[in-house]
C-alpha cells in the first residue's frame, strides 16, 4: 500500500518525533500539539490520549468525540466492510509492532473527516512508553496525483486512439510507433507502409517541393535540441490518391514526435464556400434598401453597406468606417444603443427603434435588428445590424399621435358630454363634460358603469330602444333627460354613432350629448309667448260689442296666461288718484264675502295692490302670508291670498289700469308679469283702435254721403263742360279762319306801313313846300311895299350890310339847314355880339339871325341892328332873304319829293317782267362807273376786280339797280377821298359781287337797321332810305341775298347769286 | 327880350322845322323862344336844358314817325315830365288806333297831318298856349 517513498518520509518523521519525547514532556507536549502532521496519542488499550491540533484542524475530530479507537473506526470509516478490512489490518500492524518493537507499518487509508470529505492518509505509528502514537500523513493529493499520473496515461492511450484527430506517434528517426484510428483512416497508409518515412513521404507529398518543404521541417524538429514544426497547412495526397488539405503540427513526445494531421479539406471547401457566400453577401449588401453596419468589439464600425451610407447621407461607406457607431446616434437614442451593444457582446440580438443622426444633423428614425457575430472561437467578434429608415412611418405615427392627442384634448375640453360604451353596455370613457352632467367631479371616473344608470327612468325604455340601433350600425338622435348626483334634472340631446373596429364589427358606442335644459325652458317661454299672442289674437278679433266686454274677455285670458285663480281689473283715473272696479272673474265675487264690496277706491286707502300704481311697476308677492311693508292686510270675508301680482297698464305715460291675479299654484314669475304686461298692452291699444275704427266707421259713411251729393253736382257740370265744348270747337274753327285773315292782313300791314312810310316821306317835303310857298306868297305879295318903303329908308351902309348878308345865304350849293345843336352854339354867340353890340333884344335878333342863316355875320350886322332904322333892316333881311331861302327850301323839297317817288317806282317795279339773261359783268359795272367821274376827279379810286369774261345771269336791269345803290353808299361813305373796289367770283354755284369800301365803317348800333326801308344817314333830302332795301329785295328775287362786314376803314357788302346750270340764256350786251 | 316860355319843335327833317318854325314865330310873336331838335331825345335834353336857364317849354309839337324814339312816346314822356305843357301831334300818316289810344291817354292835346293847314295849327296853338 504504501508508495515508494513516501515511508521514508514518516520514518523520518517518527524519528523526529520519538527523541524529544522521552527526553521531556512539557517540550513533547507542545512539539505534539504544533507538529505539522496530525498526530495522536492511543493507550495499548485503544483509548485516545491526546490529539494534535493538526490532527483536528485536518481531519476535524476533536478528542471528545473520539474516545477510543471503536469511535475512531466509526467515524472515519463510515463503510462497515472497508472498517473491518481496516480494523483488522491495523489490528495485525499494531501486533506486529509489539512483537518486533518496529514501528507499525503504515497504510494508505481512506479516512472520512469530520466534515464529511474523503481523504487518503498515511496512517503509521511507534509504540512509545506502552503507547501508540500515531502519525496521519495527508497523501489525498499525492494519491490523486499519482492516480491522475495513471489515468492520465490510461487517458492519453484512449485519447490518442480515440481522438477527432488523425496521430502518429514518430521516433525522432521517422519510425512510426503508435498510430490512431483516424490516422490510418485518413491516410489509408498502414503500419507497414510506416516502417519507412520516405514511402509515405514519397506517396503523400509526389511534389518535390511539397516534400522537401515537409522534410526540411522533419528534420528540424527530429534534431536533438531542434524546435518541433509549428503547424503548417500542406496538401498532400492519401494511399488512395485523394488530395487533402491538412494542417501538420509536431509537439515532443517522449523521446519522439507527437505528429497531428488536422484534416481541413472541407473547412477549405467550407472557405471557399463562405467566401462565395461572403461574396454573394457582400453583393447583397451593397445593393439591399436596408442598412447593414457590422461593428467591432470596441464599437467601431467595421462596414457599412451603401443603403445605410445614404440613409446617413454620407458620400461613401468608407466615411463611416471607423467611426465610433454611438456618434452616429442622436443623443437620445445613445443610451439604447449602448444598451444593445451590450446585448450583443453578450450574445443577444434584439431590435429596437432609435434614431440616428445624417452627416447634415437630421434625424432619421431607425429600426435597429442587431445580432452579434461569432468568431470560429465561438465567441462574439463584433455585431451586425441591420438598419431600417422608418422615418416616415414615424412621422406618420406621430400624426397619428397628435391627432389622436387632438381628439383626446377635443373631448376632454368639449362642452358637450362625450361618452364611449363599449359593446358590453359599459362606459369605457365619459369625458369631463359629461361627468359634471351627472354630477360626478373631474377626478370620477364612470368607467364601467352601465350606460342606463344615467337617464331619468321614465326615458329609459327609449333610450334602451335607440341604444340598440348601435348594434346594427345605426345612428340615431333623440331627447331624453338625465338624472344627476344631485337628483337634478336635465333635458339633453343625445346622438349616438356605433364604433367600428378594423373588421367593420361594431364595438361600442360613441355618444355626444347637449344640455338642452336652458333650450327647452326658451321653448316653455316661447310656447307661453305664443299663447299670449293667440289670447290677444283672439281678443282683438272677438265680435264684443263693447269695450267693457273686451276687458272681460282679456281677463278671463290673463287669468289662463298665469294659471291664476283669481283675477280684475281695475280702471284707474290718474287726476282723481281712484280706481274703479271694472271686471273681476266670477270666482272671486262670490267667494269674496267682504263687507262692502266697494267699487271705487281712492288710491290711498289702497294696499298693496295700489303699490303698482304708487310705484308705478309691477309688484308680485309669492307668499302673501309673510310680512310685507306693503300689505294692508284684507278685508274679512275676502277671498284667502296666497300669491299675488299686480302689474299696472300704461296709456303713454299715464296709468290707465291695473290688472290683478292671485294664487297661482307655482310661483309667480317674470314670465307672468311679462305676458300680462304685453298682453294688456295689446289690449288698451286694440281698445283704442276699436275705438279709433268705430269713430272711423262714422266718418266713413258721412264722406260717402258728401260724395254722392258731389257726384250729382259734377254730372251737371260736366253737361255744362260738354256744351261748353262744343261752343269751342265752334271758336276754334272761327279762330283758325281768324288767323288765316291775319296772315292776309299782315301782309297787308306790311305793305300799310310801307305805304305809311311813302306817304309820310312824300308829305314831309310837301308840307315843307307848303309852309315855303306859303311865306313866298306873303312876303312878295303884300309884303312886298313895305319891303321897297324899308329899302328906301336905309343908309348906303345898311345897304351894304344887306348886300353883305346877301351874297352869304344866296350860294347855290350851300345848304338850307344846320345842325339844330350848332344852331344854339351860333344863336348864343350871336345873342352875345349883338349884345355887345348895344343892340337891345339880342335874343331875338339873334333868333332872327339864326333862322335867315345869318348868325355868323351877327357882329358885322350888329351896327344895322343898333341902329334906328332896324326895324326896317330886319324886314328887309327877313323879307329878301327869308324868301330866298324858302325858295331853296322848296326846291329842296320838291328833289326829295321826285327821290321818293322815282324810288317807289323802282321799288313797286317787278322785276318779273324783265327776262333773265347773260350778261358779262364787267363792261356793266364800267358803265356806272362811269357816273362818278366827277367822284374819281375828286380822289376817289375805282377799282374793278374781276374776270373781263365772267358772265352773270340775271335780270339786267334789276341787277344794275344792286350795284348802282351800294356803289352810291360804298362812295358816299368814302367822303371824298378812299378807294371802292369792285369784285367778283364764283363759290360753288354761287357768284359773289363784292363792292368794298373804305369808308369809316357802319356803327354798332346801326348796323341791323341798315336794311330797313327809309333808314338812311344821309343828311335830309340826300337819300331815300330805300337803297338797300330795295338792292336787297331784288337780290332776293334773284334767289339770292346781300350781306355785309364792316369795320373802320374797311366795309364790304356781297351779293350771293345763285347761277344756274343751263348754258341757253340769251346774251345781253349793253 | 328874354322869353322865359319855350315852344319846342321835333321833326327828324330839319326844312319841317325850318318851315314851321318861321310860320309859328311871325304869327305867335316874339314873346316865346322857338327851339328845335331833329330827334325826341334831343328834345327831351332841350327841355331840361332850358329849364336849367329857367326857361319853361309851354307847347311841345313833334313829328310822329322819326328815327329813334318815336313822337307818341316822347309826348306821354313830356307830359309825365312836365304836366301842364301842350302836346301838339304833326304826321304824315296816321294811324287811327295808336291815335285814339294816345288821345285817350290824355297825353295829347293835338294832332294835325302834314302838310298842315297854317291858320288851323296856329289858332290851335293859341288856343293851348292861352289854357297854359
Amino acid at each position: 500500500m504504501a508508495r515508494p517513498g513516501s515511508g521514508t518520509r514518516i520514518r523520518a518523521a517518527l524519528e523526529l518525533l520519538g527523541r524529544p519525547f522521552r527526553k521531556n514532556d512539557d517540550l513533547f507536549r507542545r512539539f505534539f500539539e504544533e507538529a505539522p502532521i496530525a498526530l495522536a496519542c492511543v493507550s495499548m488499550g485503544g483509548r485516545f490520549e491526546a490529539l494534535n491540533r493538526r490532527f483536528t484542524t485536518e481531519i476535524g475530530y476533536s478528542l471528545a468525540e473520539l474516545p477510543d479507537v471503536e469511535a475512531w473506526w466509526k467515524a472515519a470509516y463510515p463503510d462497515p466492510d472497508y472498517r473491518r478490512s481496516v480494523s483488522a489490518a491495523w489490528q495485525a500492524a499494531v501486533e506486529a509492532a509489539e512483537a518486533t518493537g518496529a514501528e507499525v507499518e503504515a497504510g494508505e487509508y481512506r479516512v472520512r473527516r469530520r466534515d464529511g470529505s474523503d481523504g487518503y492518509y498515511l496512517i503509521g505509528a511507534r509504540i512509545v512508553e506502552g503507547r501508540l502514537l500515531a502519525t496521519l500523513v495527508d497523501v489525498s493529493k499525492l494519491r490523486q496525483v499519482e492516480d491522475e499520473s495513471r489515468r492520465n496515461e490510461v487517458r492519453f492511450m484512449t485519447l490518442f486512439e480515440e481522438a477527432p484527430l488523425p496521430l502518429a506517434i514518430f521516433t525522432r528517426e521517422g519510425k512510426a510507433l503508435r498510430y490512431n484510428r483516424r490516422f490510418v483512416s485518413l491516410l489509408g497508409y498502414s503500419m507497414e507502409d510506416f516502417g519507412s518515412t520516405t514511402s509515405i513521404w514519397d506517396r503523400a507529398y509526389p511534389d518535390p517541393a511539397a516534400k522537401k518543404e515537409v522534410e526540411d521541417r522533419w528534420r528540424e524538429a527530429a534534431r536533438p535540441g531542434g524546435r518541433p514544426f509549428e503547424a503548417f497547412e500542406s496538401r498532400l495526397f492519401t494511399a488512395g490518391g485523394e488530395e487533402l488539405v491538412a494542417i501538420i503540427s509536431t509537439v515532443t513526445f517522449q523521446d519522439g514526435l507527437l505528429v497531428s494531421l488536422l484534416d481541413i479539406t472541407e473547412r477549405k471547401k467550407a472557405e471557399m464556400a463562405l467566401a462565395e457566400s461572403l461574396e454573394r453577401y457582400r453583393a447583397l449588401s451593397e445593393t439591399t434598401a436596408s442598412g447593414i453596419w457590422q461593428v467591432t468589439l470596441d464599437a467601431m464600425t467595421a462596414y457599412a453597406n451603401p443603403a445605410l451610407a445614404k440613409l446617413l447621407d454620407v458620400d461613401s461607406v468608407e466615411a463611416l468606417e471607423g467611426r465610433n457607431c454611438f456618434d452616429l446616434f442622436a443623443p437620445e437614442s445613445v443610451q439604447k444603443a449602448r444598451a444593445g451593444f451590450e446585448s450583443r457582446l453578450r450574445g443577444i440580438s434584439s431590435s429596437y427603434e432609435a434614431v440616428m443622426l445624417t452627416s447634415k444633423g437630421e434625424k432619421r428614425f431607425v429600426l435597429l435588428s442587431g445580432a452579434p457575430m461569432y468568431g470560429v472561437d465561438g465567441k462574439v467578434t463584433g455585431t451586425i445590424a441591420s438598419v431600417v429608415d422608418i422615418t416616415e412611418r414615424k412621422r406618420a405615427e406621430a400624426a397619428l399621435n397628435e391627432s389622436l392627442t387632438l381628439y383626446r384634448t377635443l373631448a376632454e375640453t368639449a362642452p358637450m358630454g362625450i361618452w364611449l360604451i363599449g359593446a358590453d353596455d359599459l362606459t369605457i370613457y365619459a369625458n369631463p363634460a359629461m361627468r359634471s352632467f351627472v354630477g360626478y367631479g373631474p377626478d370620477e371616473d364612470l368607467a364601467g358603469l352601465h350606460y342606463e344608470l344615467f337617464f331619468a327612468p321614465e326615458c329609459r325604455e327609449r333610450v334602451r330602444y335607440e341604444h340598440g340601433k348601435r348594434a346594427r350600425g345605426l345612428y340615431s338622435t333623440y331627447e331624453a333627460a338625465v338624472i344627476d348626483r344631485q337628483e337634478r334634472r336635465r333635458d339633453v340631446l343625445v346622438a349616438g354613432a356605433p364604433l367600428l373596429g378594423d373588421d367593420g364589427s361594431v364595438t361600442g358606442t360613441i355618444v355626444s350629448l347637449v344640455d338642452i335644459t336652458e333650450l327647452k325652458h326658451a321653448e316653455a317661454l316661447l310656447r307661453r309667448g305664443e299663447e299670449r299672442l293667440r289670447s290677444l289674437v283672439s281678443i282683438l278679433q272677438s265680435k264684443a260689442d263693447s269695450g267693457q266686454a273686451f276687458i272681460e274677455m282679456a281677463l278671463a285670458e290673463v287669468l289662463e296666461l298665469t294659471d291664476s285663480a283669481y283675477g280684475y281689473i281695475y280702471l284707474y283715473d290718474e287726476e282723481r288718484r281712484e280706481f274703479t272696479l271694472n271686471s273681476w272673474s266670477h270666482d272671486v265675487m262670490p267667494a269674496c264675502r267682504v263687507a262692502d264690496p266697494q267699487k271705487a277706491y281712492a288710491l290711498d286707502s289702497t294696499g298693496i295692490w295700489g303699490e303698482a300704481v304708487r310705484q308705478r311697476k309691477p309688484i308680485v308677492v309669492n307668499d302673501f302670508s309673510a310680512a310685507n311693508p306693503l300689505k294692508k292686510g284684507y278685508p274679512a270675508g275676502h277671498v284667502e291670498l296666497r300669491r299675488f301680482m299686480t302689474v299696472p297698464v300704461f296709456s303713454g305715460d299715464r296709468v290707465v289700469a291695473v290688472v290683478g291675479a292671485a294664487n297661482k299654484a307655482e310661483p309667480y314669475d317674470e314670465a307672468d308679469v311679462l305676458q300680462v304686461s304685453l298682453l294688456m298692452d295689446g289690449v288698451w291699444k286694440g281698445l283704442a283702435r276699436r275705438e279709433a275704427e268705430e269713430a272711423l266707421k262714422s266718418l266713413n259713411a258721412e264722406l260717402e254721403r258728401k260724395v254722392e251729393e258731389r257726384t250729382a253736382d259734377l254730372a251737371s257740370a260736366n253737361l255744362e263742360l260738354q256744351v261748353a265744348n262744343v261752343g269751342l270747337g265752334h271758336a276754334m274753327e272761327e279762330l283758325r279762319e281768324a288767323q288765316d285773315k291775319v296772315i292776309v292782313s299782315e301782309k297787308l300791314a306790311a305793305l300799310g306801313r310801307l305805304m305809311a312810310g311813302i306817304a309820310h316821306e312824300l308829305n314831309t317835303p310837301l308840307a315843307a313846300i307848303a309852309a315855303s310857298a306859303r311865306f313866298e306868297v306873303k312876303a312878295l305879295g303884300d309884303g312886298l311895299d313895305a319891303l321897297a318903303l324899308s329899302a328906301s329908308r336905309l343908309s348906303a351902309g345898311e345897304l351894304g350890310l344887306l348886300a353883305r348878308a346877301r351874297s352869304q345865304v344866296v350860294v347855290p350849293a350851300r345848304p338850307v339847314t344846320a345842325e339844330p345843336g350848332s344852331e344854339r352854339l351860333l344863336r348864343r354867340e350871336a345873342a352875345d355880339s349883338l349884345a355887345a353890340a348895344g343892340v337891345p333884344d339880342a335874343d331875338c335878333i339873334a333868333e332872327d339871325l339864326v333862322e335867315l342863316g345869318l348868325a355868323e355875320l351877327a357882329a358885322e350886322l350888329a351896327p344895322a341892328f343898333a341902329g334906328p332904322r332896324r326895324e326896317d333892316f330886319l324886314a328887309l333881311l327877313r323879307g329878301v332873304i327869308g324868301s330866298y331861302r324858302a325858295a331853296r327850301v322848296s326846291e329842296d323839297a320838291v328833289d326829295k319829293a321826285v327821290r321818293v317817288v322815282s324810288a317807289l317806282r323802282t321799288y313797286a317795279r317787278s322785276g318779273e317782267d324783265e327776262e333773265v339773261t347773260r350778261i358779262r359783268l364787267a363792261p356793266e359795272i364800267r358803265g356806272l362807273l362811269d357816273l362818278y367821274y366827277n367822284q374819281t376827279k375828286r380822289g376817289i379810286e375805282l377799282v374793278l376786280g374781276m374776270d373781263e369774261g365772267l358772265e352773270i345771269a340775271g335780270r339786267r336791269e334789276a341787277l344794275n339797280r344792286i350795284w348802282f345803290n351800294l356803289l352810291n353808299n360804298a362812295i358816299q361813305a368814302c367822303g371824298g377821298s378812299g378807294r371802292v373796289e369792285i369784285s367778283a367770283h364764283f363759290e360753288g354755284k354761287d357768284l359773289l359781287v363784292s363792292i368794298a369800301d373804305s369808308g369809316p365803317g357802319i356803327p354798332e348800333s346801326i348796323r341791323g337797321r341798315i336794311f330797313e326801308p327809309f333808314f338812311t344817314t344821309k343828311p335830309a333830302g340826300q337819300g331815300t332810305g330805300l337803297g338797300l332795301d330795295i338792292a336787297r329785295r331784288l337780290a332776293r328775287e334773284h334767289g339770292g341775298d346781300i350781306s355785309f362786314e364792316s369795320s373802320p376803314g374797311r366795309t364790304v357788302f356781297t351779293v350771293r347769286l345763285p347761277q344756274p346750270d343751263a348754258t341757253n340764256l340769251p346774251r345781253r350786251e349793253g | 327880350m328874354n322869353p322865359d316860355k319855350a315852344i319846342l319843335l321835333v321833326d327828324d327833317e330839319a326844312i319841317i322845322l325850318l318851315a314851321m318854325r318861321r310860320e309859328l314865330r311871325s304869327e305867335l310873336g316874339p314873346s316865346f323862344r322857338y327851339e328845335i331838335a331833329t330827334s325826341a331825345e334831343e328834345g327831351l335834353a332841350v327841355i331840361d336844358e332850358l329849364a336849367a336857364d329857367g326857361v319853361r317849354v309851354v307847347l311841345v309839337i313833334s313829328d310822329w314817325l322819326m328815327p329813334g324814339m318815336k313822337g307818341d312816346e316822347f309826348v306821354v314822356r313830356v307830359r309825365g315830365i312836365h304836366p301842364d305843357v301842350r302836346t301838339v301831334m304833326v304826321s304824315g300818316q296816321i294811324d287811327e288806333d295808336q291815335l285814339d289810344k294816345l288821345k285817350a291817354s290824355g297825353a295829347l292835346d293835338s294832332f294835325f297831318l302834314k302838310p298842315w293847314d297854317p291858320v288851323r295849327l296856329v289858332s290851335e296853338c293859341r288856343r293851348l298856349l292861352a289854357e297854359a
